[in-house]
């Protein structure tokens, strides 16, 4: 009996181990770093393999295709999919509807001064069809071509596929597997019904710059050529050199004090980590020795206040991104001055209160201000209607009122607009426009009337790419790059440009592009380095002869008490 | 002449004290002098550097050398911060540099007050 109970306790056990073993082993690993040929057969939603020539007409879906050999499930996840932790603030997605002059930035995640998607009407439904374009999706929506498909992507036809609805198709469509018709193409398959897909763990930078690339516009707005890339990838590494993940996909963000959701330590993933700290070095990164810098410049300063993002100008840089610019896509509507417009670079503190640069956008809206002061943006659906009927717009506010402004008074115009939207208010909330980093309310005479307040401010996000080198680095031209009176830089503010024609009547409250100095300070400081290679000579040369002098002084005074 | 040479040791006292007192902001280790007090430092010791060098070159006739010791130590004090501020170190290890200045220029200020305290008179 006792010797039954202990097989059945040594049975039990096994088995309990041997789960454990088995979960790790459900997923086919090559282990090798050559990467491995995916000639797969297409699933359906119900994993049956799909063959091109069957009669029967199936839906491919990505997810099931992926799943006999990848965990799916995990990999739709992380913070590449929107999970996890929010972090710190990145780029927001905005919403820009000139009809109703609406240019809000948004998130779901929870970062300051952004919006939620729900605020703004938009469900899952009209996200997706929003913004889906440059999102690789969560869950069954995954993408997962997108990104690992190295060869053979077709970007434009995923946004005309996810725009019209169909995001779940558009990799098939993007991967030329479906053709426009919808249908699969069987050229594409073998003999066993398997497709060949150059499909990659790193497929190449070029699949990250899908959605993250950053264009810089020269002075008129246009699309600038003299820009330099990255120099991590000029010196050939690739974005997951630095953004890591696993299956997981928790992507490392790469920033200081970065907390990763695995408990991993990532410091050696950051600027500082790799370039600065012992451990770091990783892919031959020089270490950097800064001379003449004093140290404290490395304490309160992030590396990518001076390595990073366009070099400083005396005007802020209007920059296209990938997402807000549906960059990817070709077209012929992205001209310059088109909305939503970010202008770089702001330095500004950051969580750790040290100068680091950020882009940044002004919201515009139309919105309700409640008695406790709490703003609820109103959707551009709800806007339509009354703004028709006070404004007499049709389809594109921007555009029309500044053609009714050669005949008519912006102020009247848009206080009418806004008692047209009070009309439908409960007692004690107040129709507001936000627009320029203001908020404005109608006055009793019809008029508008300005007001300050966070929610008008510009909503900011710290930019990391592209690196520049260190010749191209601020201060490599010396102090006087940051700490002189020529470089107009520092000192500048960026202003907003309203989506509204109505520069006229206000001028909004300016951000610094170096918020962190007391302005007479750092002006009384930079005259010190009018002077400061002639001082280098002076107390170059007051040391030598001090030195040698009283090194002679002392010798005859030795001597002399030798005596 | 003794006139002329007492007040250069005047001045050049005058300014020792000050520069030492200004650094006072940045005597905890690890800190750098910054932003008032460094103006104010080096504001005081653009005109010690040049007194420093009468004093090395045309010392006083009654300077020990104890006394003459702490004038150069001052001195090498003053070469040693330049090697920061030319660039010859790393930002990293500047740091060592800068301290040393500090650290180098109290104890000649120190061996300068000892050799004025045991001077016979």
């Amino acid at each position: 009996m006792n010797n039954l109970r202990s097989i059945l306790i040594l049975m039990t056990t096994l088995l309990i181990g041997s789960l454990g073993t088995a979960q790790d082993s459900v997923w086919k690993r090559t282990d090798s770093d050559d990467p491995y040929l995916h000639r797969i057969p297409l699933r359906d939603s119900i994993g049956r393999v799909i063959d091109p020539r069957s009669e029967i007409s199936t839906v491919p879906h990505l997810g099931k295709s992926c799943a006999p050999c990848h965990d799916v499930e995990a990999a739709s996840g992380g913070l590449h999919a929107g999970r996890g932790p929010d972090g710190r603030r990145g780029e927001p997605w905005i919403l820009v509807d000139p009809r109703s002059a609406t240019h809000m930035p948004l998130h779901r995640r929870d970062w300051p001064g952004v919006r939620s998607p729900e605020s703004l009407g938009l469900d899952a439904e009209n996200w997706s069809q929003t913004f889906g374009r440059h999102e690789t999706g969560a869950g069954d929506q995954s993408d997962c071509f997108v990104c690992h498909l190295a060869s053979g992507y077709d970007f434009s036809k995923r946004i005309e596929q996810v725009d019209s609805g169909n995001p779940s198709l558009a990799p098939f469509f993007a991967a030329g597997l479906l053709d426009g018709s919808g249908q699969l193409d069987p050229s594409r398959f073998d003999s066993s019904a398997q497709v060949e897909l150059n499909l990659l763990g790193d497929a190449g930078n070029q699949t990250c710059l899908r959605c993250h690339t950053v264009r810089n516009l020269d002075a008129q707005n246009g699309r600038g050529w003299l820009h330099q890339d990255d120099v991590h990838l000029a010196a050939g590494l690739s974005c997951v050199d630095c953004h890591r993940s696993g299956i997981d996909h928790q992507m490392v963000r790469g920033y200081e004090g970065e907390q990763h959701p695995s408990g991993l330590d990532v410091t050696s993933l950051s600027c500082r980590g790799c370039h600065l700290d012992s451990q770091g070095g990783a892919h031959g990164a020089p270490l950097p020795e800064h001379r003449g810098l004093p140290p404290f410049h490395l304490d309160e300063i992030t590396c990518t206040a001076c390595h990073s993002g366009p070099a400083p100008t005396d005007a802020g840089i209007a920059q296209w991104t990938s997402r807000a610019h549906r960059l990817g896509e070709s077209s012929q509507k992205r001209q310059p001055g088109i909305a939503p417009r970010i202008v770089a670079t702001s330095l500004q503190p950051d969580d750790q209160q040290r100068i680091a640069p950020y882009r940044l956008t002004w919201p515009d809206g139309w919105g309700i201000l409640d008695a406790t002061g709490h703003f609820s943006p109103l959707p551009p659906s709800d806007l339509r209607r009354p703004l028709r009927k006070a404004l007499r717009i049709r389809s594109n506010l921007v555009e029309e009122l500044t053609e009714k402004l050669d005949t008519e008074d912006s102020s009247t115009l848009l206080a009418g607009a806004l008692d047209q939207l009070q009309d439908s208010l409960q007692p004690g909330q107040r129709a507001v426009l936000i627009t320029g980093g203001l908020a404005w309310k109608s006055t009793e005479d019809g008029q508008l009337e300005s007001f300050t307040t966070p929610l008008a401010e510009a909503v900011t996000w710290p930019l990391s790419h592209p690196v520049r080198p260190a010749r191209s680095a601020v201060g490599a031209g010396g102090c006087t790059d940051c700490h002189s009176q020529e470089s107009g830089w520092s000192t500048n503010e960026l202003r907003a440009i309203p989506l509204l024609p109505i520069g006229s009547i206000f001028e909004g409250p300016p951000v610094a592009r170096l918020a962190v100095t007391e302005t007479h300070r750092w002006s009384r400081w930079s005259w010190l380095f009018v002077g400061r290679e002639v001082a280098k000579i002076y107390f170059s040369a007051c040391a030598f002869l001090a030195i040698s002098g009283g090194l002679i002084g002392l010798w005859k005074r030795i001597q002399e008490e030798s005596r | 002449m003794i006139q002329r040479y007492s007040s250069i040791a005047s001045w050049t006292l005058l300014l020792v004290l000050l520069c030492t007192v200004s650094i006072s902001a940045a005597l905890a280790s690890g800190e750098e002098l910054r932003g008032n007090w460094l103006q104010f430092h080096l504001l005081v010791a653009t005109p010690l550097a040049a007194l420093l060098v009468i004093r090395c070159w045309w010392p006083r006739p009654e300077t020990t050398i104890g006394g003459q010791l702490a004038w150069w130590l001052m001195a090498i004090a003053m070469g040693l911060v330049l090697i920061p501020m030319l660039g010859w170190t790393s930002s990293e290890n500047s740091l060592v540099w800068v301290e040393g200045h500090g650290w180098l220029s109290l104890l000649a200020v120190v061996i300068l007050g000892c050799t004025v305290k045991i001077k016979p008179n």
